[in-house]
């Protein structure tokens, strides 16, 4: 039993262990999907979200997890979908100065550079010593 | 052969620690790609797609500064 002040039972963080970023990716690859995978690798100033935060994106443009919301992620959701139909990573870089007066909570004053990875059943590396 | 996403699942499930390095810049003539990946756990390499035994020793020193020479 969780103690006072617990966030979460046991029960709960064995659900959690169960239902990862990476259990979902699998799933989505299982089935012969290519993802993006968005990942945090720089920041300037004050942003939503710290280094290495990340989300996965669909060919459906469906999100898993998160960046930070608001028109940076739209705009993460939108190159992400370039790089599943190319398949070749980039990184952009989100500037949340842009629209200081917005009233989205992701419009924080910095910038962010968010590196984005196309993951599909093909792209899997061998495990280590069966080269 | 084991996947990356599995081998991702299985250290989640087990509330392990590791480490997933990608490459996301790549200057000059090396021939390293970026989106390249090597995930290391306990100080060994588990699996990886960069192909680059000096990049690979420095990623694993780096996760852990006790395996330097």
């Amino acid at each position: 039993m969780a103690g006072p002040g617990a966030c979460y039972t046991d029960a709960d963080l064995e659900g959690k262990k169960k239902d990862s970023i990476y259990h979902q990716v699998k799933e989505f690859l299982d089935k012969g999907e290519t993802l993006a995978v968005a990942t945090i690798v720089s920041t300037k100033g004050s942003t939503p979200r710290e280094v290495g935060a990340k989300m996965v994106v669909t060919a459906w443009g469906e999100i898993l997890g998160t960046i930070g919301g608001g028109c940076g992620e739209a705009d993460v959701k939108r190159e992400a979908i370039e790089v599943i139909r190319t398949r070749k990573p980039r990184t952009v870089r989100i500037d949340l100065l842009d629209d200081i007066s917005s009233d989205s909570p992701a419009v924080c004053g910095g910038i962010m550079n968010v590196f984005i990875d196309p993951w599909w059943q093909d792209s899997k590396p061998e495990a280590a010593g069966t080269k | 052969m084991t996947s990356l996403s599995e081998e991702l699942v299985q250290i989640s499930e087990q509330g392990a620690a590791a480490v997933l390095a990608t490459v996301v810049e790549v200057d000059g003539g090396a021939k390293v790609e970026s989106g390249a990946k090597c995930l290391v756990r306990d100080g060994k390499v588990v699996t990886e797609t960069i192909g680059d035994a000096r990049v690979i020793q420095a990623i694993v020193e780096f996760v852990d500064p006790a395996t330097a020479p």
